[in-house]
């Protein structure tokens, strides 16, 4: 993958900005359809634009600050997977023209007797599935809605065994790809997750610079300006990490490495969120608990994205199971 | 002999470190856990000074290194890595930039080869008994009569004065005004007559820090550093690199090795609670790293350092004290035992003695959130530090 250049990430963020800043439309779906934010990254020849994770990390950033990101995440892992695997086939197809909404299923899934078996849960709703079975790579529709996830998305139950299954692709890249775009989707789902981070921490600073109690504005108390100081230290430390991490996912790297730079990034990313959730929740009062207030699409999306691809004690074992890599004997020269 | 470090590829430049290390810092100076006296380490000081390599962030000009913050970086692991001894080099890294940025041209040749050779070794006469946080609020006077200044008062806490020749100094020579005014910044010799120095032993059972007592030492005018009464502005301008440096992973990064060795000794490593607390303080370590090198970038793109870089002195700070309890736990009754620790093995209640001072030097990190939250943040109403 070829990164963005400074001009191009310039102009995305900007449109992505100016897109957060403007009214809600009634088809949401639509504009970020005719934007193309929604198969960038498919390859152009296949109408999309050839973009990688540092595109999709700036636009899911960017809506998630109006908590307008749905579904980029989910559209750009989907539309990875093809473009690494299966550019030509009719989920690309259904993608580009935006006829058609299609997701990666990531989940656990068995190959039966030629048919695939096992039930999804908890996934997006979606016309198209991509599922990745028994080295292949398979299109499947038939999910059915089945309740609203806390951020108020619907969600998506999957029954294989009745489902009907086209094979879009056969042999081990299916895996490896899925593998790739897991890891990418981590950093997209994190970009996300500090963008509300960052919305919350702005929201709460103005609050304690207006809100007057005991004859001073909130943040006149040094209690709460430690407790903000640290919010801020916690969102300042997960930018660092999340771009330092994409920057050197955009040009490609071996899978160890880019599994360990996405969960180490997600897991800080889900930390700086849940901390800035609790955080500005304590500091608004009794209004950090109203539905109506100002954090609460911010907090219920993060508690919707905390777990997507990983809650930070899961990446930590994953991590774990890639291997650390400061390991005490690689650290020592021979002398010593 | 100046050479162009920042155009060497990377690992050629870690390759030269190495055998560089390899060759001229001896084993028997290698993973020490006691700061040791000068007459210890100075030949490994002065073979650094040889190579035109004591002073990375120094100038060229002035036998630097110039490395970039990248590099800086890179050269502190590789350091590190070989566990090369504690060095007195607060005049490399505190004092000589401060004069580099505000000496006269007769300063610059007085000092700076000495301090590069180490023929001069300073120690940080800034603390106080009544002044410590509220640094501005030292009393320690200076009072000039012609071209002498003449001290009278007392320091405290000051690393290594009994092992310094020089201390560069804060005091008051005039008294009316805003705190911050009418602070000097003075270069004295420590053999000048009047001064006394006494140490203080710490938790980890070593002579580090001193009392240092003036009883009216008198240097020459031509000593002070920046104008007469404007000392902060000198003293303000190293904070920022002393946070840098004080928020750089190098801590809790051998606070990580210590914890893994912990973890096996004592026979933890398949259980998940440790392999997790591994997992969480290498990404203590490898985030805490992915913010110094934001900060080191900033500095190299406009040479100045915001007062943003508390939230990096915070981070690298309590990440060592979150490791260094960790390993302390690990250690359970291990760790108990009050010896002397020795080069390379672990050392946990030592390393936990150890792990307290970051949080209180450099600015106590209580400081440094009210910088955040003040400055930064904008929050209640604006103190001066
Ligand atoms: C190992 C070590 C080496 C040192 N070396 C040197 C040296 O070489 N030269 C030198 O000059 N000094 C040195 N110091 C001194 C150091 O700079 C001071 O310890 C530091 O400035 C804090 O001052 P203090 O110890 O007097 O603590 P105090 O200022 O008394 O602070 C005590 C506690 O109160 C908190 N506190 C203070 N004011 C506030 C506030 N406004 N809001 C909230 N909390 C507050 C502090 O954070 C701290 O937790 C060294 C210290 C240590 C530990």
């Amino acid at each position: 993958m070829i990164p963005l250049d400074p001009d191009v990430s310039r102009m995305i963020a900007d449109s992505v900005a100016r897109h957060a800043a403007g009214q809600a439309t009634a088809d949401h779906l639509s504009s970020l359809q005719s934007q193309g934010w929604l198969h960038c990254a498919l390859p152009e020849a296949s109408g999309g634009l050839g973009f990688g994770v540092d595109a999709a990390a700036l636009i899911a950033g960017g809506l998630a600050r109006a908590c307008q990101a749905e579904p980029v995440a989910t559209c750009f892992m989907a539309a990875r997977m093809l473009a690494l695997v299966a550019p030509d086939s009719p989920p690309a197809a259904d993608l580009a023209s935006g006829r058609r909404l299609v997701a990666l299923a990531d989940g656990r899934v068995r190959v039966d007797g030629g048919r695939l078996a096992g039930t999804l849960t908890h996934m997006p709703l979606a016309e198209v599935y991509l599922v990745v079975a028994d080295d292949a790579l398979f299109a499947v529709s038939g999910g059915v809605e089945q309740g609203t996830r806390l951020d108020g998305m619907p969600l998506a139950t999957l029954d294989l065994q009745h489902a009907e299954a086209t094979r879009l692709s056969q042999g081990p890249q299916a895996a490896e790809a899925l593998r790739q775009v897991r890891a990418e989707g981590r950093l997209v789902v994190a970009a996300e997750l500090l963008a509300h981070a960052e919305v919350m921490l702005d929201i709460t600073l103005d609050h304690m610079r207006t809100r007057q109690q005991f004859g001073q504005s909130l943040g006149h108390f040094q209690a709460l300006q430690h407790k903000a100081a640290d919010l801020y230290g916690a969102a300042l430390l997960s930018r660092a990490v999340l771009d330092a991490a994409i920057a050197r996912a955009a040009p490609g790297l071996a899978p160890d490495d880019l599994d360990r730079l996405a969960c180490r990034a997600k897991a800080r990313a889900n930390d700086a969120a849940m901390a800035m959730a609790r955080g500005a929740i304590q500091m608004f009062g009794a209004l950090g608990i109203t539905e109506e207030g100002p954090l609460a699409p911010h907090v219920r999306r993060v508690l919707a994205l905390v777990p997507l691809l990983g809650t930070s004690a899961e990446l930590r074992r994953a991590y774990a199971r890639i291997g650390r890599v400061l390991k005490r004997n690689t650290s020592k020269d021979q002398a010593a | 002999m100046s050479r162009d470090w920042n155009a060497m590829a990377e690992e050629d430049f870690r390759a030269h470190l190495r055998a560089f290390i390899a060759e001229l810092c001896p084993a028997n100076l290698r993973h020490l856990r006691l700061r040791q006296p000068p007459t210890v380490t100075m030949p490994w000081y002065r073979a650094l000074h040889a190579a035109g390599m004591i002073a990375p962030g120094w100038p060229a000009e002035f036998g630097g290194m110039a490395l970039t913050p990248e590099r800086h970086l890179v050269y502190i692991e590789e350091m590190e890595a070989a566990g090369t001894p504690w060095l007195h080099d607060s005049g490399v890294r505190n004092l000589g930039p401060a004069i580099i940025a505000f000496g006269t041209d007769a300063q610059k040749a007085e000092y700076l080869p000495k301090i590069a050779a180490g023929e001069q070794i300073w120690c940080q006469g800034y603390s106080e008994p009544g002044a410590g946080s509220d640094l501005a609020s030292l009393r320690c006077a200076g009072r000039i009569e012609g071209d002498r200044i003449t001290i009278t008062g007392q320091k405290i806490w000051t690393t290594s004065a009994h092992h310094a020749t020089h201390c560069f100094c804060l005091v008051r020579t005039a008294g009316d005004g805003p705190k911050q005014h009418g602070i000097t910044f003075v270069l004295v010799d420590m053999a000048t007559p009047g001064i006394t120095v006494r140490p203080i032993r710490n938790l980890g059972g070593e002579d580090d820090f001193c009392e240092v007592f003036f009883d009216g030492a008198t240097v020459g005018t031509d000593c002070i550093l920046g104008a007469v009464d404007d000392g902060w502005k000198v003293a303000r301008s190293l904070l920022g690199f002393e946070r840098i440096w004080a928020g750089s992973p190098r801590r809790a990064r051998r606070a990580l090795d210590e914890l893994e060795a912990m973890v096996r000794t004592a026979g933890l490593e398949d259980e998940g609670l440790w392999q997790d607390r591994l997992v969480q303080a290498e990404f203590d370590v490898l985030d805490g790293q992915d913010l110094y090198s934001r900060f080191a970038d900033l500095v190299s793109v406009d040479g100045t350092i915001g007062t943003e870089v508390s939230a990096l002195k915070i981070h690298a700070t309590e990440a060592f004290q979150r490791i260094s309890d960790w390993t302390l736990e690990a250690a359970g009754e291990r760790g108990t035992r009050d010896d002397a620790p020795l080069p390379g093995q672990p050392a946990p209640a030592f390393t936990w003695f150890e792990s307290r001072a970051p949080t209180i030097f450099s600015g106590a990190n209580e400081i440094h959130r009210n910088i955040l939250a003040q400055r930064v943040l904008g929050l209640g109403k604006r103190v001066a530090s």
